[in-house]
């Protein structure tokens, strides 16, 4: 189940993760291309506003055209008669439309006569003073370093700020009706950039259009992402509409006021629902992706992983065949339940190994002590039929009796002497030999009837290294079990063979042989055919051998006759004897 | 069953009562004069008040180790034989029982008459023991005898003088 958790929560880390990189990326290629095309689209339009403004400019040096080279101005700026005022420059006169200051000038740059109106020309006003004070500061000289009093054919327009307000004015030389000269003067016409200006502008334009003073409009302004200085900028205000400005600058080439239009942002609204469209396929592509990716892990591992856990539960607390993992499939999982199997059989056979030698070497112990406690009365008995077989008037009856007990006794002591000798450890003390020795050594000890034949092919090589006593001991319990299981008679062989630096001793008799039951217990301790012995025999030399390193089998066929098989080493390893430390 | 180890006096320990009273009939009959005890402090104890021979200790007494009890038992001279008998046979036990001074050590279960044999054989020793200091005795007085005879003969015929001996 944590795995699981982990699992899921690993996807979903990473399904976050991935949706907000893309996301990210997304919207810093995508958005900012729109932006720019956003941009692009306001600064045409800047230009367009540019166009119309400079369209009035020419407007109003057009009227300037109808009035400059004319033979009655002409006349005017010489003589300066009333007459020409009252025809032309009166209120509700011919003066043309949104004109709203004329200024007509002498050869010398005076004035020799200016004149005001209001927005619809309808009444006169005072030219303020400030443009007064603008005509003989800025305007005249300008006007004289473009050659307005000396080329006939030349004209100006241009922008300036007076205390009332930005304006534009435009100015031509003063000529004959056939356009011929001497230059008499100037005539230049100013128009408020007023309301009524921007109106006019913002219809023919067919554009939302607000002007600002460029000073409060610079200071006001925090940012703005796209501009080309000096005359247009781009700044989006919201997400919904952007501002382009056109910043109008005056003869000095100083901004002096900023046309401005807002536009709804379309492209670039365009352009965050395409993202956030793009963005919802790509979380639901990777969310998909990961519930794909993660019932697919969950079908192949996690589930049957779990399987597998419960599964180990629940075959721990079983026994029998039930006592089984079992997990389709041919991958790692289903060989870690086969693993898992065998290692259920390995400790099912091992604990009932463990369990049977447990209960021998309880067995064992209560042994040893049986002996022990067995020791002083075996001895008190000893001594007694010591006493008694010694006295000068006992019968020959008596003594044969008191014979049978001392036999009792000597076998009574041979038991507990095996036993004694099986729950002690194995001890080696190590001497040379060589297999043709310690087998005739081992026969000289064993009583061979004669209808017995023992035939022995071991050689004198190859030298030995073993606790001679010990395996003598072994050999000897070898050869009288199968001089035992004969008592008809028959032949005992004995071979050796050395092989990959051990030799192997081979008793084979022609003896009775054993079933395949006693067979299986032939080397347990405390068992034995016999009706005489303990059954320690075999477990001791089992003992013994491996105590040496070396191992001892058995093949036997019932009524054929028994093979017993000793391998033991050449030379053994001091601490295989590990039982030494006692 | 000879009669002539009368004089001779054994001392068996052991807390089993039927090997007491079995090894004390038998060897009775041997003619040894047997004394017997149940545990290691009455073994000391009877040593104080009789002189033994020969001791037969078993390694396990209820109270303190058959080894411990050699080195307490009252010395007698020429040396008292000790054989310790056990039924735990083990290294040890057997390097404790020479440094404790023991003489022999015997396997139990045993049979009787290789008791019997240690017994015997022990006091041969402790008898050829107590010749060899009579006999070294005897040389030593001889020895000093003569050599105190030289002196003296010297002495005289020195002190004479010219006076010889006719």
């Amino acid at each position: 189940m944590k795995l699981r958790t982990r699992t899921v929560t690993i996807f979903a880390a990473t399904t976050i993760l991935l949706v907000l990189i893309l996301n990210e990326s997304f919207s810093s290629i995508i958005l900012v291309s729109y932006a720019k095309i956003e941009a692009n689209e306001v600064v045409q339009t800047v230009n367009q506003i540019q166009g119309a403004f400079q369209g009035q400019l020419s407007s109003l040096n057009t009227k300037v055209s109808n009035w400059a080279p004319w033979n009655d101005t002409y006349t005017f700026v010489q003589n300066n008669n009333t007459a020409y005022i009252a025809d032309n420059l009166a209120a509700n006169s011919t003066a043309p439309f949104g004109v709203n200051i004329m200024v007509f000038l002498n050869s010398t740059g005076g004035i020799v006569y200016d004149v005001g109106y209001n927005l619809t020309a309808t009444s006169l006003m005072t030219v303020p003073n400030d443009f007064i004070s603008l005509i003989h500061g800025d305007i005249v000289p300008y006007l004289v370093s473009n050659d307005i009093f000396r080329n006939i054919s030349s004209s100006v327009t241009g922008v300036a700020l007076i205390k009332e307000g930005p304006l534009i004015f435009a100015a031509q030389p003063v000529l004959t009706s056939e356009g011929t000269g001497p230059i008499e003067g100037a005539v230049v016409f100013a128009q408020y950039v007023d309301a009524s200006f921007i109106e006019g502008l913002s219809q023919s334009l067919h554009l939302p259009l607000g002007m600002a003073l460029y000073d409060s409009w610079n200071s006001s302004l925090n940012s703005s992402y796209a501009f080309t200085p000096p005359s247009t900028y781009v700044h989006p205000l919201n997400g919904m509409s952007i501002s382009g400005y056109y910043v109008v600058s005056d003869i000095h080439r100083d901004p002096v006021f900023v046309l401005e239009t807002t536009m709804p942002r379309t492209v670039y609204e365009q352009g965050v629902v395409t993202l956030n469209y793009l963005d919802l396929s790509v979380a639901t592509a990777c969310i998909v992706f990961a519930l794909c990716m993660f019932f697919l892990v969950e079908r192949t591992m996690l589930s049957r992983l779990h399987r597998l856990a419960t599964e180990v539960v629940r075959a721990g607390s079983q026994s029998g065949s039930s006592r089984m993992v079992s997990i389709s499939g041919n991958d790692e999982i289903s060989s870690l339940a086969t693993s898992i199997n065998e290692m259920i059989g390995e400790i099912d056979s091992k604990t009932l190994q463990l369990r049977k030698s447990e209960r021998f070497s309880a067995i064992g112990e209560l042994a040893t002590m049986v002996a022990h406690d067995l020791r002083n009365p075996l001895q008190a008995i000893a001594n007694a039929e010591f006493f008694l077989k010694q006295s000068p008037n006992s019968s020959d009856k008596e003594k044969e009796i008191l014979n049978i007990v001392d036999s009792a006794v000597k076998y009574s002591n041979k038991i507990v002497s095996d036993l004694l000798d099986y729950s002690k450890e194995v001890r080696l003390e190590p001497g040379f030999t060589n297999p043709r020795s310690l087998v005739s050594q081992s026969l000289s000890m064993v009583q061979v009837p004669s209808s017995v034949k023992v035939i022995d092919e071991s050689p004198d090589k190859p030298k030995l290294r073993l606790d001679v006593d010990k395996i003598r001991r072994v050999f000897t319990n070898l050869v009288s079990n199968a001089v035992d299981a004969m008592p008809q008679g028959g032949s005992l062989l004995i071979k050796t063979s050395e092989l990959d630096h051990k030799v192997a001793f081979e008793f084979t008799d022609t003896g009775t042989g054993m079933t395949k039951e006693v067979l299986g217990k032939a080397f347990t301790p405390l068992f034995t055919t016999k009706a005489k012995g303990m059954g320690f025999g075999l477990s001791i030399c089992k003992r013994i051998v491996e105590a040496h390193g070396g191992s001892i089998s058995v093949e036997s066929s019932q009524g054929k006759g028994t093979t017993f098989r000793v391998s033991l080493p050449l030379d053994f390893e001091d601490s295989k004897g590990g039982e030494e430390n006692s | 069953m000879s009669s002539n180890n009368g004089n001779t006096a054994l001392l068996v320990v052991d807390d089993d009562a039927t090997i007491r009273e079995t090894l004390r009939a038998v060897l009775e009959r041997e003619g040894y004069c047997v004394e017997t005890a149940k545990d290691g402090s009455e073994a000391i104890e009877k040593s104080n008040v009789k002189l033994f021979e020969l001791a037969l200790v078993d390694m396990r007494l209820p109270d303190m180790m058959g080894t411990d009890v050699l080195g307490r038992l009252r010395q007698t001279t020429p040396k008292m034989r000790k054989i310790i008998l056990t039924g735990y046979p083990s290294m040890n036990n057997a390097i404790d029982s020479v440094n404790e001074g023991a003489d022999c050590y015997i396997l139990k279960p045993v049979d009787t008459e290789v008791v019997i044999a240690s017994i015997k054989e022990q006091l041969q020793r402790r008898a050829e023991e107590a010749e060899y200091s009579v006999k070294k005795v005897t040389e030593y007085i001889v020895t000093r005898g003569m050599e105190l005879d030289r002196k003296y003969d010297s002495n005289h015929s020195q002190a004479p003088g010219p006076s010889s001996p006719s």
